[in-house]
């Protein structure tokens, strides 16, 4: 290990790389159009890939040692912010989940999404796997307790993601499925009792996801526009720049959450195949790379990574197409945004690190 | 990797993982591959169908307004009407580069930056392709300089839509209230179907409380826009369905005429034809231009209104709540014959002062050296504080508050206006609930006399003013006369009291009468070419407590802190046509001012009914 540290290496991982530069110079394609070709907005959108590209490579190099070491304080300073936000957050839009540092604005949330599976994984790092009882209630904990406080911000999407990505290294750490299945079907029988807990607008949304109809010019608008982008796009889609959808403002949010349906008005079902492919490809070598992993922490983080990132893909491109309700969750990579950008990133750089820093690979 | 963990079995561990990297990773493919069915079927299967919803995208709806309903007097005198004004609007998805667009357009018409912002705020509430107004409107020096120039500008045009115009301005700003533009609070209370952006709707007043009758429907064009946004043909339309016209109850010379003699008094005048609570004039002086928030008032002008110490935006005449001072006096006259406290043989010797069991603290009669002998006439006519010290005292605060109150003094009149006020009759358990303190006996002498705690407005004290003279009818008033062509309206009888004995009323009514006609009346200079008798009496509100020995010298006391003049009357006394209450802030002259508008009145309608006959 010592000698490691002496030897001048470049930590990369190829076939990863590529896979997110293809992604991101198809995002900026993409993005030009959905911001019907403001250089401006690009330019910034460009300075955030580089600036997030750096901070991949950066956290290419840390050894995984490290973020085990660093998780606790990084999870005790994520839930501190949360506290944070609560009592004296910036509300947008109704909702309080930015902190204002005067020279930047912060989503403390952001952070959790990965300080809650660093948190659990280091946790059961120390355990004998797989989970006792007692060793899945502490975890529990850890991961409700951020995943709540999001989602009483509120912000239901963001606020189950993490909780879900908490639960991915539960399932990845080998907890028995007698479990799993009894939680899903608790899950289901608490339905009722979480729709009391929903906000007014969330519930607003559920109602839309189930008939859109219901409110065309309202909530429900969203997601008529949407569908009506993608399917008039066919197989070959309209042309670059050519959606009358999105270039003609009937599309909302279609440089954020609703970047898919521009992508597949003008690209048609050839550019969704094309995209699948990138994130297939993401995705694969992602789970290759958690296969080789070394050592429980290693493991679990890196295949959480890749989970909850496909995880954001589908449910960002189900939200869009209908298939799921609207949770504002954007499209990983391609929306436009700094803040997501570089959590996501910041991952993928974790996830070469682990693959890098491997022994067999030092050796 | 220094903790004991050597009891974990690696590789165990490691095989279960990579199992469950399995499953998650059949899973991946799995939903990957559902998503994929599901644009495809999206794509492909429903292809058609979306794409002829996208073009039906490209229709538009242009919502056109209704004109909104006229307002006029009870002689059919215009008070509201729509004007053409010039706006300017935008459609941001017709202008290539938004910025540089606007900015060029700056050049050539001032554009203030809260133009600017009310744009941007409006933008992201409207629909796409929606013409969002810029600038409300255009001088007709600036519709010259756009027309030149409107080739430059693609996505800008001139719009002519009618707006409200105020014929008579400040004269009625309180009564009829204004339209303005629709506010974000607006929006969360109005159902968005019936409103367009662009359209106004009634703020206060008239215009507030009748907007469902002025407002109309409104009606729809459906356009045809090409792949760019530009308009192509009309497919259809449906027109827009005018708002009713109405009536009002209120008389615009009479009205205009008391405008022109408050001058630049402060004060509220409210007449009411007493027999049917009719509003005949209503006023709040100083006033201000309803016309400047019809199309939204830039921001240094209402902060100037709002913050002007003689509050212009404050309507007096039914938010002010003043002391009515001896105003009361004929009420608290009829509580004390109707409990038997008095009779018009009480008699009494005013000495100028009354002490509570003759003993203590002076409460002191305005004239210091008193009134002599005096009966329950004279301390009317005359205002004789001792008297009422008395009849207070033998009252007692129940009978007295619950006797006003049940008259209607400290209620709404229900008045077809906004923001009305109930002021206020004190009673025992009012004031142990507010101000945690016991009734004290001296302040129901206060009471007996109109000061204190006691409050109303002067649309209260007209409408009180209309009970009296209707022995006791009470009727809402209301300004509304009529809507379109709906029958006249009426309104409601709300009380109808009967008194012990019916000639208290005329006991009262005669001394109200002698305030005018005794030599030695509160307003005898009043009977002075006064062709009507006048049923009235006087009030002065102090808003400065003089010491026990002080005298009142007005020119020692500023201005603020000088008595209000009130005067309530009903004329002709036996026939009454119009009863009315008058307050002045500050000055005196009240029963003057009100003796012109009774003057006015009641020679117009009598020309007018000799008109009738020879007719």
């Amino acid at each position: 290990m010592i000698k490691s540290h002496r030897r001048i290496s470049f930590a990369l991982d190829w076939p990863l790389a590529y896979s997110l530069i293809g992604l991101l110079l198809f995002a900026c394609i993409i993005l030009y159009s959905a911001r019907s070709g403001d250089t401006v907005t690009i330019q910034r959108q460009i300075v955030r890939l580089l600036m997030s590209g750096a901070l991949c490579l950066l956290a290419a190099q840390i050894h995984p040692k490290y973020y085990k070491a660093w998780a606790p304080s990084i999870y005790t300073l994520g839930l501190f912010l949360l506290f944070c936000v609560l009592l004296f957050g910036e509300s947008s839009k109704g909702a309080q989940r930015w902190l204002d540092f005067r020279l930047f604005r912060f989503q403390p949330s952001e952070l959790m999404k990965l300080a809650v599976p660093l948190m659990v994984a280091t946790y059961l790092d120390e355990q004998l796997l797989p989970p006792k009882p007692k060793n899945i209630l502490v975890c529990l904990f850890l991961i409700l307790l951020p995943g709540l406080l999001v989602i009483r911000q509120p912000d239901l999407g963001t606020g189950l993601l993490i909780i879900s990505s908490g639960f991915f290294v539960l399932f990845l750490s080998g907890i028995s499925w007698r479990l799993i299945f009894s939680a899903l079907s608790l899950l289901i029988l608490c339905l009722p009792a979480a729709w009391m807990f929903l906000r007014e607008y969330q519930r607003e949304r559920v109602l839309t996801f189930l008939s859109p109809e219901r409110d065309p010019l309202g909530s429900g608008y969203h997601i008529i526009q949407s569908k009506i982008a993608i399917g008039a796009g066919g197989v070959f889609g309209k042309g670059w720049m050519e959606g009358t959808q999105s270039q003609l403002n009937f599309l909302p949010e279609r440089s954020t959450d609703f970047i898919f349906a521009v992508l597949s008005e003008e690209f048609g079902l050839i550019g969704v195949l094309v995209l699948f492919i990138f994130y297939a490809l993401l995705i694969a070598r992602g789970l290759y790379i958690a296969y080789l992993a070394e050592g429980t922490f290693n493991q679990l983080i890196t295949g959480n990574i890749v989970l909850t990132f496909f995880l954001y893909v589908f449910v960002n491109i189900g939200m869009v197409s209908g298939l799921l309700p609207v949770v504002g969750v954007p499209l990983p990579l391609i929306s436009y945004g700094g803040t997501a950008l570089i959590t996501l990133m910041i991952g993928w750089g974790m996830v070469m690190s682990i693959y890098t820093h491997r022994s067999s690979s030092r050796f | 990797m220094s903790k004991p963990i050597t009891l974990k079995n690696s590789h165990q561990e490691t095989r279960l993982f990579q199992h469950r990297l399995w499953i998650a990773g059949i899973l991946v493919c799995a939903l990957f591959a559902i998503l994929f069915f599901r644009l495809a079927y999206l794509q492909i299967y429903k292809h058609r169908f979306y794409k002829s919803l996208a073009r039906q995208n490209q229709v538009s709806t242009v919502p056109i307004s209704p004109t909104r309903g006229l307002i006029y007097d009870r002689n059919g005198v215009l008070l509201a009407d729509n004007i053409p004004a010039f706006q300017l609007v935008v459609t941001p998805e017709h202008i290539p580069n938004l910025k540089a667009g606007l900015q060029a357009l700056q050049d050539i018409i001032p554009i203030s930056d809260e133009q600017l912002r009310d744009f941007d705020a409006r933008r992201k509430l409207s629909k796409p392709f929606e013409g969002i107004p810029l600038k409300l409107q255009l001088t007709e020096e600036e519709v010259a300089t756009f027309s030149i120039h409107r080739y430059a500008f693609p996505g800008v045009d001139i719009h002519a839509i009618p707006i409200r115009h105020y014929t008579k301005g400040p004269a009625f700003a309180h009564a009829l209230g204004y339209v303005g533009r629709i506010s974000e609070s607006d929006l969360k209370l109005i159902d968005p179907s019936v409103y367009a952006r662009a359209s106004s709707i009634g703020k206060t007043g008239i215009e507030k409380i009748y907007e469902e009758t002025l407002r109309g429907t409104m009606g729809y064009q459906l356009i045809e826009t090409d792949a760019r946004g530009r308009q192509i043909k009309l497919l259809s339309q449906q027109p827009a369905i005018p708002g009713q016209n109405m009536t009002l109850t209120l008389d615009a010379n009479l009205q205009e005429k008391a405008y022109e003699w408050f001058g630049n008094q402060k004060g509220a005048l409210v007449a009411i034809e007493p027999d049917t609570g009719e509003v005949l004039a209503i006023l709040s002086l100083p006033s201000f231009d309803p016309n400047l928030f019809v199309t939204g008032i830039d921001q240094a002008t209402y902060h100037a209104l709002n913050k002007n110490p003689d509050m212009p935006l404050f309507n007096r005449s039914l938010q002010g709540q003043y002391p009515p001072a001896s105003t009361i006096k004929p009420f608290v006259a009829l509580i004390g014959l109707e409990k038997g406290v008095v009779t018009t043989q009480t008699n009494i010797k005013d000495p100028g002062f009354y002490q509570l069991g003759g003993v203590g603290r002076r409460y002191r009669d305005w004239r210091p050296k008193g009134h002599g002998h005096v009966n329950l006439n004279t301390a009317i006519s005359q205002s004789c504080d001792t008297y009422y010290y008395r009849m207070a005292h033998q009252l007692g605060i129940e009978a007295l508050s619950n006797g006003l109150l049940s008259y209607g003094f400290g209620e709404l009149t229900g008045i077809d206006l906004t923001q009305e006020r109930a002021g206020l009759v004190p009673t025992r358990q009012w004031k142990q609930k507010t101000q945690h303190v016991d009734w004290y006996p001296g302040e129901t002498l206060s009471l007996g006399i109109g000061q204190g705690y006691l409050l109303a407005t002067p649309l209260q004290l007209a409408h009180m003013t209309a009970f009296m003279a209707n022995h006791g009818s009470q009727y809402t008033p209301h300004l509304l006369k009529q809507k379109g062509k709906e029958p006249l309206y009426e309104a409601p009888l709300i009380r109808d009291i009967q008194l012990e004995k019916s000639e208290h009323w005329d006991i009262v009514i005669n001394a109200m009468k002698d305030v005018i006609a005794h030599p030695q009346g509160t307003a005898h200079y009043l009977k002075q070419n006064s062709p009507y008798s006048i049923a009235g009496k006087t009030g002065t509100a102090q808003m400065f407590t003089l010491k026990q020995n002080e005298k009142y010298k007005v020119e020692k006391i500023s201005q603020h802190l000088r008595d209000h003049s009130l005067f309530i009357a009903f004329a002709p006394a036996d026939n009454p046509r119009i009863a009315i209450a008058v307050i002045l802030e500050n000055s005196k002259g009240a029963p003057l001012l009100a003796q012109k508008v009774i003057h006015e009145y009641l020679s117009t309608i009598q020309e007018d009914e000799s008109d009738d006959k020879k007719s």
